[in-house]
């Protein structure tokens, strides 16, 4: 196999998967990251994800094997 | 197949994974608790932390998997391996050294554009947008300055000894070298194997436009550090 061996594709394509990959992108940041990092949620998804108790269990574990320490 | 064949890289997997289990990416708080407290020369310390930060460092993995993605023949790959290497050591020392101030937000961002402009690279997006196809060489080799700085501003983070420190840094270099040793091995093992398939060809497009949605995620993250804090 030769190096530079891209596959051709055309302008169109090439645009769609531009914004696919933007809105791939955006959605994640939107439902999960932002939520957890920066406590922005604008969909409420955080919230949805927060519910979902397994997280905070650990947090907590993790909390009070440091207090013990 | 031999059971070698087989047992070899699971092993090395497994290594390779072991380390990722550590906190991804920033500076976790027992390795900023011994550079906070620690004292001159520890050239072996700063080593592991090196090469931890760099098998944990994410941004610059997705970075490295798409300038390699594309390359086949082993000279291209240390070639361009070692543009970036230059890059990145040069200001890594150079920005601990002279302790330069950049906003960590912003930088990281910058290397969040890396992992897309490579994504859209390997596409072809430059040749077919825009005509010409930037130098990919001097392109590996600046966006490797930015990943440089990126590691020394997060190294800065922590006030540490100036005694010793350059001695220190060339440590924490040579870990950052072993790390991306390290990953980009398991990288290309992971993509030599991937080669023998037919799906390598059908799905290298679509790799490349997640390694594209994963740069845009990043940089919505580090811009949004930056316009929040």
């Amino acid at each position: 196999m030769t190096t530079n061996e891209e596959p051709v594709m055309g302008n169109k394509q090439l645009i769609k998967y531009l914004i696919i990959s933007i809105l791939i992108g955006g959605f994640v940041l939107v439902t999960a990251i932002l939520p957890a990092e920066y406590n922005i949620d604008p969909l409420g998804t955080g919230k949805l994800l927060d519910s979902a108790d397994f997280i905070k269990m650990r947090l907590k574990k993790r909390l009070a094997c440091k207090m013990h320490l | 197949m031999n059971i070698k064949k087989i047992v070899t890289p699971l092993i090395f997997l497994l290594l390779c994974l072991i380390s990722v289990t550590a906190y991804a990416h920033g500076v976790d708080d027992e390795t900023k608790s011994f550079l906070q407290g620690n004292k001159g020369v520890a050239f072996g310390p700063f080593l592991y932390i090196g090469a931890k930060h760099m098998i944990t460092g994410y941004d610059h993995l997705l970075f490295l998997v798409g300038v390699i993605f594309f390359l086949y023949r082993p000279k291209e790959i240390i070639l361009y391996v070692s543009f970036f290497t230059i890059g990145h050591s040069v200001t890594l020392l150079l920005g601990v050294m002279t302790d330069i101030q950049l906003n960590i937000f912003l930088i990281d961002a910058i290397i969040a554009l890396s992992i897309v402009y490579k994504g859209f690279d390997n596409l072809g997006g430059f040749k077919k947008f825009f005509g010409k196809q930037p130098n990919t060489k001097a392109a590996v080799l600046i966006f490797g300055l930015f990943h440089g700085f990126g590691l020394a501003t997060k190294l800065q983070e922590f006030n540490f000894d100036r005694e010793g420190l350059f001695t220190n840094l060339l440590g924490f270099n040579l870990g950052v070298e072993v790390g991306q040793f390290l990953a980009l091995g398991l990288v290309l093992l992971i993509l030599s194997i991937w080669r023998r398939y037919s799906s390598y060809t059908k799905f290298a497009n679509l790799t490349n436009m997640l390694l594209m949605a994963a740069g845009f995620l990043l940089i919505g993250f580090q811009l949004t550090g930056y316009f929040t804090t």
